[in-house]
């Protein structure tokens, strides 16, 4: 069994808790994740017959009042970085975000999803913009936390990459 | 060299040699020889060797370790076979190696399942205990469990190995029978908060928070470079326990340096007795010392005292009563009576006497009531009891009397009936007086059949005749006849022995009354001799017979008749009975 320690990173409410809540059936209640600016979640995945452990750190977005905590990020072995698919702003958050943690923690793997694809129709990112990415090397998924699409596949995309 | 005169001088030569080496060496060549016999002869080199065998032994054991390599096959060897002849010994052999071993497990095992029934007991049964036991029932966990919480000073219930930079657990223990949540979200929560404070409180890398308050548990956390060690801890752990945590750390440090340095998520290095062992080492536990007030398992045990006592009471009335019963029993059984009786150490004490013809005291006693046997202490002394029962069970064991004599006991006289013989009856009556209880002998009930029969047997034979022809000596009777006279004749005389008799026979003979009397007188005498050899022939004792040659003096019929004449040529039994005292004389 491996043990990994992935962190949720975005800005504010483009949906990280609810995608670790759709993902995770969740022990504790994170009341503690207000006044901590992190909540831990834990999930086995079986990836190409190895078991793996992902400790799922869920860093709050920055706002106004919060700014991100750099210690949270010690050890992670992967990143999830989020963005709302409606705000084209908090890519470029989530692009300023990965750039603080890969100067923090060294170069880890790391995958970005545009969420809330069930709000596709309402989707301000420019599709040019994305593509551009990917053409970085970058692994884009969609996901939604309401409809749950893409949610599974993207924390198995992050496994994959970070067992090679 | 030439045979000759120079051999002989060369003979000489050698003899004179011989002759000095014999003068000059003699005690060497003896010694020599000796030596020689002693390596030669098995018998002397055996007790040579086992000499110097113990010491030997000594030495090389001491200088050399080959002596026990070249020994083990066959020590072994002998072990084997020992065993197969005889288990048994080598069992014995070993038992008192193995039997402490194995009694110390038992005792041990037992000694650990009385503490903890104890514990429960008294928990179970104290006002405290049951209030925990109200608590265990509200609260769904098992009442061992609460009692243990409650008696708790402090337990460490879970230790964590930590991967210090990302938070990432390396292992965990747990103390028996405590729940263990998510170790490894409590191993990142741990982290995080870690994190969160030195971020909040702006400390440096080296400064940590080191307890935190999770509920009614305290987390101790001891900080490494690369790992960490955190104890979730229920009640007050003392200072002291933080030295064990940070040498545990400091020993997983050493010991997995590699591991933790390389570490990217992989557990399976931290998995090691080592580390678990050292982990252990943290999983530390006190209790309290408990007051040992007067507790409701005492009164309990104080009542149950109590209710034993009543018990006891109870049956030691119980058993009183089947003492007293007992005794009149005893009394009343003939041939025992008790002198002294009552209650004594152990149980009951009873002194008396016993006629050994008496019925066993303990057969006396009911044996399914309330008196045991064993808390009977009987004395007895022997004596001979009066009872008519007992003098006539004398009486028959002294007198012997053949099955067909009764034996009767009515106010000192002993009856006595049937059939004997006289000389039975005679010493029965001399015997019988010297009896206790018996003051005369009345035997007038008494018949002897052997009496009768000789009576009986003698008259026939004094009338049996036994013919002979006219001028011969040899009988007409025929074998059967001469056979049957025989054995009665026997017969006769073992019964006049029986009386007290002696018998003696005289063969008469007779002749008619034709001829010369001496002639006649012969003649009888050489049919009585014929007769005697006959009956001698047919086994009767010489000296039962005696001959009287009676010639025609003695007619046995007077007639003068053929018939009358036939008759005296014979021979006739003249039997006389003496009794012995007479004969003897
Ligand atoms: N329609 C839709 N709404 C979503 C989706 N994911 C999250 N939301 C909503 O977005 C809001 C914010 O979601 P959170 O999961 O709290 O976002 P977050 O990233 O954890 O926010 P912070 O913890 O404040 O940084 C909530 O009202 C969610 O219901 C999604 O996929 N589709
Ligand atoms: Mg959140």
């Amino acid at each position: 069994m491996i043990r990994k320690k992935i962190c949720m990173l975005g800005a504010f409410a483009v949906g990280k808790t609810s995608l670790v809540e759709r993902f995770v059936k969740s022990l504790f209640n994170a009341r503690y994740q207000t006044s901590l600016g992190v909540k831990v979640d834990k999930k086995s995945l079986a990836i190409d017959g190895r078991l793996l452990e992902l400790i799922l750190w869920d860093l709050a977005g920055e706002d106004e009042f919060v700014s991100l905590r750099l210690p949270y990020l010690r050890g992670a072995a992967g990143l999830l970085l989020v963005v709302d698919g409606t705000r084209p702003e908090t890519l470029d958050t989530a692009l300023a975000l990965r750039d603080k943690a890969i100067s923090e923690i060294g170069e880890v793997p790391s995958i970005l999803l545009i969420n809330k694809a069930d709000l596709a129709e309402g989707w301000r990112i420019d599709p040019p913009d994305i593509d551009r990415l990917v053409a970085r090397g970058w692994t884009i998924l969609e996901t939604s936390a309401k409809t749950g699409r893409g949610v599974e596949e993207a924390f198995l995309a992050l496994g994959k990459e970070m067992l090679q | 060299m030439s045979a000759g005169k120079p051999a002989t001088e060369a003979d000489a030569g050698a003899d004179d040699l011989s002759v000095l080496r014999r003068l000059l060496l003699r005690p060497e060549q003896r010694r020599i020889a000796e030596l020689g016999e002693r390596l030669e002869n098995p018998r002397l080199r055996a007790r040579d060797v086992s000499r110097v065998l113990p010491e030997a032994l000594r030495l090389s054991a001491r200088d050399r370790a080959d002596l026990g390599d070249a020994l083990t096959p066959t020590v072994e060897t002998i072990i084997h076979a020992s065993v197969r002849r005889d288990s048994r010994r080598f069992a014995d052999a070993l038992f008192p190696v193995i039997g402490p071993a194995i009694r110390k497990a038992i005792t041990e095992a037992l000694r650990q399942m009385l503490q903890n029934l104890s514990e429960v007991l008294e928990h179970s049964l104290s006002r405290r205990g049951l209030a925990w036991r109200f608590e265990a029932w509200r609260s769904g966990r098992p009442f061992a469990e609460v009692v243990l919480l409650h008696s708790l000073e402090f337990r460490v219930e879970q230790v964590f190995l930590i991967h210090r930079e990302s938070g990432v657990l390396l292992q965990h223990l747990s103390a028996g029978n405590v729940a263990c949540e998510d170790a490894g979200l409590v191993s990142a929560m741990l982290t995080a908060i870690q994190d969160f404070v030195r971020d909040s409180f702006a400390m440096a890398d080296d400064q940590t928070l080191d307890s935190i308050q999770m509920g009614d548990l305290t987390v101790w956390v001891e900080q490494g470079p690369e790992a960490v060690i955190a104890g979730a801890i229920r009640g007050n752990a003392p200072p002291e326990l933080r030295g064990v945590f940070r040498e545990a750390l400091e020993s997983i440090h050493q010991q997995q340096a590699e591991a933790l340095r390389d570490f990217s998520g992989d557990p399976a290095a931290f998995e090691t007795d080592a580390v678990q062992h050292t982990l252990q080492q943290c999983l530390q536990a006190r209790y309290h010392e408990r007051p040992r007030r007067i507790s409701p398992l005492l009164v309990m045990l104080l009542l149950g005292l109590l209710a034993a006592g009543g018990y006891w009471a109870y049956t030691g009335l119980r058993e009183q009563r089947a003492f007293e019963s007992y005794l009149q029993a005893l009394n009343q059984a003939p041939g025992i009576i008790v002198t002294r009786a009552g209650a004594a150490a152990g149980g009951y004490r009873v002194q008396g006497l016993r006629d050994p013809l008496a019925a066993d005291p303990l057969s006396l006693l009911d044996g399914e009531g309330p008196l045991d046997p064993q808390r009977l202490d009987l004395h007895f002394a022997p004596y001979q009891a009066l009872a008519p029962s007992f003098v006539l069970t004398r009486a028959r064991r002294l007198l012997r009397p053949p099955e067909t004599v009764n034996l009767a006991l009515a106010d000192g006289v002993l009856r006595l009936s049937g059939q004997a013989p006289a000389r039975w009856t005679g010493e029965a009556r001399r015997l019988a007086l010297a009896l206790p209880g018996v003051e005369a002998v009345d035997s007038s009930g008494l018949r002897d059949p052997g009496r009768d029969e000789l009576r009986a047997l003698r008259a026939a034979l004094s009338e049996q005749v036994i013919r002979f022809h006219v001028d011969t000596t040899r009988g007409e009777a025929d074998a059967p006849t001469l056979q049957r006279l025989a054995r009665d004749l026997q017969r006769l005389q073992g019964l006049a022995r029986e009386q007290g008799q002696a018998a003696r026979v005289v063969l008469v003979g007779h002749s008619d009354a034709t001829g010369t009397p001496a002639r006649n007188l012969r003649l009888s005498r050489l049919r009585a001799e014929w007769l005697r050899e006959q009956l001698l022939g047919q086994g009767v004792d010489p000296a039962l017979l005696t001959l009287r040659a009676a010639g025609s003096s003695e007619p046995v019929s007077t007639g003068t008749g053929p018939a009358a004449q036939a008759k005296n040529r014979s021979v006739t039994l003249e039997i006389h009975l003496t009794s012995q005292q007479d004969a003897d004389r």
